[in-house]
């Protein structure tokens, strides 16, 4: 772990608003996107998706489309030199479709030609002649013994446990025993720019890739086994990413696949550019989850045990399913003291589009959950939430569902007290209920709170580099294993690799991720990106400053321990001293190359280990986490289901603000994706087909929605954390939809648990039918 | 789906008549449902397009004694800012105010909405209410029909392929009107259902009345036995209540992916309430 600085008020950069580093270049247009690249000579590619979301493959024609003119390759599984399929957990994802199709979104041929029409054009030519095969379209369902299997070993992919205490017992001591249902809808991850990619053949006979690439490390791994290439031959280059939350690991490898394929069976580059319509068909989603809570608790209103039920809707592919899921069983009691646990999570194959990691990874679900829960037990037993909540909450020290002890400052009620302390919460939610029943409209104010566990945990190793270039003029080139993707690590990356160095930060050039300068710092998930690489950037940044401390004491004439580096200048702070002799940075540098003295350096850091006992589900699943609480303010018209939310709190406690402005952007973002999870969002499908494939019907907030917003910081350094930072990305938009949800039963008296709270629900409990469509001539693309 | 259509370009309406007598061509104006479909369902759709953008003529509001025409061009946002309308159209004004975005206002049409025959399309229903006709004219001959005799089912209209719109009338009268719609967020969204209503009252009685609901039916309806229940009677709480439980059995909704029949049906009766009361209370406090 890299040393704290002794004296936190000492920052220079850290904490400040900084500008981002990219503004200038995204506002301008001079930010290249995956789909602004290109090389002359390019061929373009198209997929031929699957008719059915689950058939047998029993022939594939290819030869009209191959004697079109201006194609130059039409492949098929049959034309992989290497592995079929691939996969981080479960290797069982195809490329190109052999023995069947599984869902919608499957791909069996792929084609590249002179141009995107005659590549489209060619598709159509392709003639593929299926058996079709029943489907399982419910994950439940698709656990019975009856059920379609969608791989041959089984449709369960996943089941977690968590047993702490006995729960039969927790059951028999409670006042009070309740059950309670909830469930979730598909999402999509809905980045601004689709998957685009550009794969030109090497000389090396290899392959080089650029484009909208979020997780490098994990789509060459694919790459090479799949194109059967060493690694060392194979170069992700990440293009300016549009957007992503989790959305571009998957999907990307499955679509890298493809272009490397056909520019190596072609010997030209080949780019593809995902529409919309492809973009929604194949890329995962968000899972669904069907959760059964059943939980014991005593008329003091203190929780005794908790059974806990998951099923999540892993779809067609397992992916990230095992990992999201089991986040889910280890934050699944919510932020609470429960003695006894009992949780099982499963999630289950189906012919629907299938689901991995996005903005939340297996805990927006629970947290929707849990904070719906707390809400309806306070009612059952004449609490307020609030104080439900703070009677229940971990504390310092307090042991976690798993048999963690919390060893470091435990926030959740601070945070609880934040959202709370400009209102007397407990009067204006009783108000609130007490309002005239025969009121229009009607106010509501919702609580929520979560923990999370910082960066992977359990899930396996954890380490990430960051390599760091002085240059002889005194600026810095940056190279990073974990990817900016919209979130803003290049700037908070740049902050740090500033304080260190003691330069401005407009003297730091992040560059974007390159899997040959840089080894592989595993997926930028997790929100691990500040903590992980935040680290790594402070080592390599120590490592340069022992190299360089040394020759600018030489060049002053006082000892290092006298200098600082701040504002690219080095002075001597040394009192009394004769006359302060100052040495800009750029001078150092210089004179340090003339000296042969190395300006690179590169920082590996790896977190402290955890523990997981997969049968029990015990252990020290994470080795910190981090607290937060919302609260929502919204407004119902009762005669028409309309909810508007009016104003909305946060309060995270991410261990220091290292990029204020980044964290602000985190936060606002993560409320406004979270309401759309409440409200708006849901990719739907009905046995297996979609109803929907672009934004006119997949409904975003749009900035008209959004609430006023408010963040308060709390800031509990870590002892591990870089300057003491945590994690905030996923915090920032997990706990958002059951703050509104909550504020809006608070308004209605009526407590909806199914996402999300359309207008029809909220005023009629009923969902929407997708059955019929009038007023619009869009075909439906099913064939 | 890239697309490549060839575009003719017409300067005067007498030329673009003349190229739609021919066959297989479309008219373009804003394109905000054209290019959609275009981009949906490819070049195959139509092979020819017929931009209607320099036809200076159908872009324009006039205004005359008996009438207001609005040409078949003018856009959202010019109808939003138009006095005249603002005037004597305060349905239409509003419809135009709440459909999609800026942009989209600033390129979506009237006489495109009306030709693209969605039974959602926002200016169609105050059309109805104040009692609009069209003409429609082709290289031949020129014919006049009330909008609701346009209509023939979702997205079908009566609509020659030889003919265009060249101007919307609507007669001038001292109505109060309104335009209500719900829709799933506040911006961007096809509506769930709407309702637009224009009035005559004299000394309190309602002399002359036009009730129309949209995305309620294959097209807007007219809400007729609302309108002869409200003719001649004064608006009090309960003859609203009477005639709002009289739209809501006139709506005849389906289940789609915007919203469900039950919500539907109850909602026209909450929109037509909402709207008679609100011009109830401007006539009390007026």
């Amino acid at each position: 772990m890299a040393d704290q600085k002794p004296d936190e008020k000492t920052f220079n950069v850290v904490g400040s608003r900084v500008p981002r580093v990219d503004a200038v270049d995204k506002v301008t247009g001079r930010a290249k996107y995956g789909a602004d690249h290109n090389i002359p000579g390019q061929l373009y590619g198209a997929v031929k998706y699957a008719d059915y979301p689950h058939a047998k493959v029993v022939s594939i024609d290819t030869e009209k489309a191959k004697i079109l003119i201006g194609v130059r390759s039409v492949l098929t599984h049959e034309d992989i030199p290497g592995e079929k399929v691939f996969g981080a957990i479960h290797v069982h994802q195809v490329v190109l479709c052999f023995d069947k199709v599984r869902f919608l979104g499957d791909v069996v041929a792929i084609v590249a030609a002179e141009t995107q029409e005659i590549a489209e054009q060619a598709i159509g030519l392709i003639k593929v002649e299926y058996e079709p095969l029943p489907i399982v379209s419910d994950p439940v369902e698709a656990l019975t013994a009856d059920s379609p299997l969608v791989h041959k070993d089984g449709n369960l992919c996943i089941h977690h446990v968590v047993r702490k205490g006995d729960i039969e017992d927790g059951f028999a001591k409670s006042d009070m025993v309740f059950e309670k249902e909830y469930s979730t809808q598909r999402i999509e991850h809905s980045y601004l720019e689709p998957e685009a990619i550009l794969a030109e053949p090497g000389e090396n006979g290899g392959i080089t890739i650029i484009g909208s690439v979020q997780n490098l490390y994990n789509i060459r791994r694919v790459l090479a086994k799949v194109l059967n290439l060493p690694l060392n031959r194979v170069r992700l280059i990440q293009a300016t990413l549009g957007g992503s939350f989790g959305g571009k690991d998957e999907s990307m490898s499955s679509l890298c696949c493809r272009a490397a394929l056909l520019a190596l069976a072609t010997g030209r580059p080949v780019k593809i550019v995902n529409s919309r319509e492809n973009s929604m068909r194949e890329s995962y989603k968000r899972h669904p989850y069907k959760m059964k809570y059943k939980v014991g608790i005593n008329k003091d209103g203190i929780l005794q045990a908790m059974e806990i039920t998951v099923h999540a809707d892993a779809g067609a592919y397992s992916a990230m399913s095992p990992f999201v899921t089991w986040r889910s069983v280890v934050q699944a009691t919510g932020p609470y003291i429960v003695p006894n646990v009992k949780t099982d999570v499963y999630a289950a194959y189906t012919n629907n589009c299938y689901t991995s990691a996005m903005r939340g990874f297996g805990s927006p679900q629970i947290c929707f959950a849990t904070e719906s829960l707390m809400d309806e037990l306070a009612i059952e037993l004449n609490l307020d939430p609030l104080e439900i909540r703070k009677r229940n909450i971990l504390k310092d020290g307090s042991i976690t569902a798993t048999g963690q002890k919390l060893e470091h400052k435990v926030s959740v009620g601070e945070a609880l007290q934040n959202v709370t302390k400009r209102i007397d919460f407990k009067k204006t939610w009783e108000s609130n209920r007490e309002q005239n029943s025969k009121a229009l409209t009607k106010k509501g104010i919702g609580l929520s709170c979560s923990y999370r566990g910082v960066s992977l945990g359990a899930e396996g190793t954890d380490a990430a580099g960051v390599g760091i270039s002085i240059q002889t003029d005194g600026s810095a080139v940056v190279y990073c294993g974990l990817v900016d993707m919209g979130q803003g690590s290049a700037t908070t990356i740049s902050i740090v690799v500033a304080e260190e160095l003691g330069l401005t930060v407009d003297k730091i050039r992040f560059l974007s991720a390159d899997t040959t300068s840089i080894p592989d710092s595993g997926p930028t998930v997790a929100s691990r990106t500040s903590f992980m690489a935040g680290n790594a950037a402070r080592i390599g940044a120590q490592e340069l400053l022992k190299r360089i401390k040394p020759v600018a004491a030489e060049i002053i004439g006082f000892p290092e321990s006298s200098l600082m580096f701040k504002d690219n200048q080095i002075i001597s702070i040394v009192e009394h001293a004769d006359s302060k002799k100052t040495l800009s940075f750029a001078d150092l540098a210089a004179a340090c190359f003339r000296k042969g003295v190395s300006l690179f350096a590169h920082g590996w850091y790896k977190s402290p280990s955890t523990s997981w006992d997969e049968h029990t589900g015990q252990g020290d699943a994470y080795f910190t986490f981090v607290y937060a609480a919302n609260l929502a303010e919204v407004e119902v018209d009762m005669i028409t289901g309309q909810v508007k939310v009016t104003k909305f709190i946060s309060s995270h406690d991410i261990g220091r603000t290292l990029n204020l402005n980044g964290a602000k952007g985190q936060v606002f973002g993560g409320v406004a994706m979270g309401l759309g999870y409440a409200l708006l969002e849901e990719y739907v499908e009905e046995d297996c087909y979609p109803t929907l494939e672009n934004f006119d019907e997949y409904l975003l907030p749009t900035i008209c929605d959004v609430p006023e917003m408010d963040v308060a910081f709390i800031e509990n350094p870590d002892s591990l954390g870089p300057f003491g930072a945590k994690s905030l990305g996923e915090p920032a938009c997990e706990l958002a939809a059951p703050a509104i949800v909550n504020a809006i039963a608070n308004a209605t008296g009526m407590r909806v648990r199914d996402l999300p709270l359309t207008l029809e629900r909220v005023l009629l409990g009923k969902s929407l039918s997708r059955k019929e469509k009038r007023g619009s001539l869009k075909a439906r693309s099913r064939q | 789906m890239m697309t490549t259509i060839e575009t003719i370009i017409p300067v005067s309406l007498k030329e673009a008549l003349k190229i739609k007598a021919g066959k297989n061509i479309v008219a373009i104006a804003g394109g905000t449902d054209i290019l959609v479909k275009l981009h949906d369902r490819g070049d195959n759709l139509w092979p020819r397009l017929l931009v209607l953008d320099q036809l200076k003529s159908l872009h324009k509001i006039t205004s005359g004694k008996k009438d207001l025409t609005i040409g078949p061009l003018t856009t959202f946002s010019e109808i939003e800012q138009s006095a005249v309308l603002n005037k004597y159209a305060s349905p239409l004004v509003e419809a135009a105010s709440l459909a999609g975005s800026v942009q989209i206002r600033n390129r979506a049409t009237i006489g495109g909405n009306v030709a693209n025959g969605s039974p959602a399309g926002d200016t169609i229903a105050p059309l109805y209410a104040l009692g609009a006709t069209l003409e429609l004219t082709s290289s031949k001959a020129k014919r006049t029909v009330a909008i609701e005799d346009f209509f023939k089912g979702p997205g079908l209209t009566i609509l020659k392929p030889t003919e265009l719109i060249t101007a919307i009338k609507i007669p001038r009268s001292n109505n109060r009107g309104f335009f209500l719609r719900l829709a799933a967020r506040k911006a961007l969204a096809i509506s769930k259902i709407s309702v637009a209503a224009s009035l005559i009252i004299k000394r309190g009685v309602i002399v002359d009345v036009r009730i129309a609901l949209g995305a309620v039916a294959p097209t807007v309806i007219r809400a007729s036995k609302t309108e002869k229940y409200l003719l001649g009677k004064k608006l009090s709480p309960d003859i609203i209540e009477q005639a709002a439980l009289i739209a809501r059995d006139e709506a005849r909704p389906i289940d789609d992916i915007r919203s469900v029949a039950i919500y539907r049906k109850e909602m026209v009766a909450v929109l037509l309430k909402r709207g008679l009361n609100s011009i109830r209370e401007s006539q009390t406090n007026g």
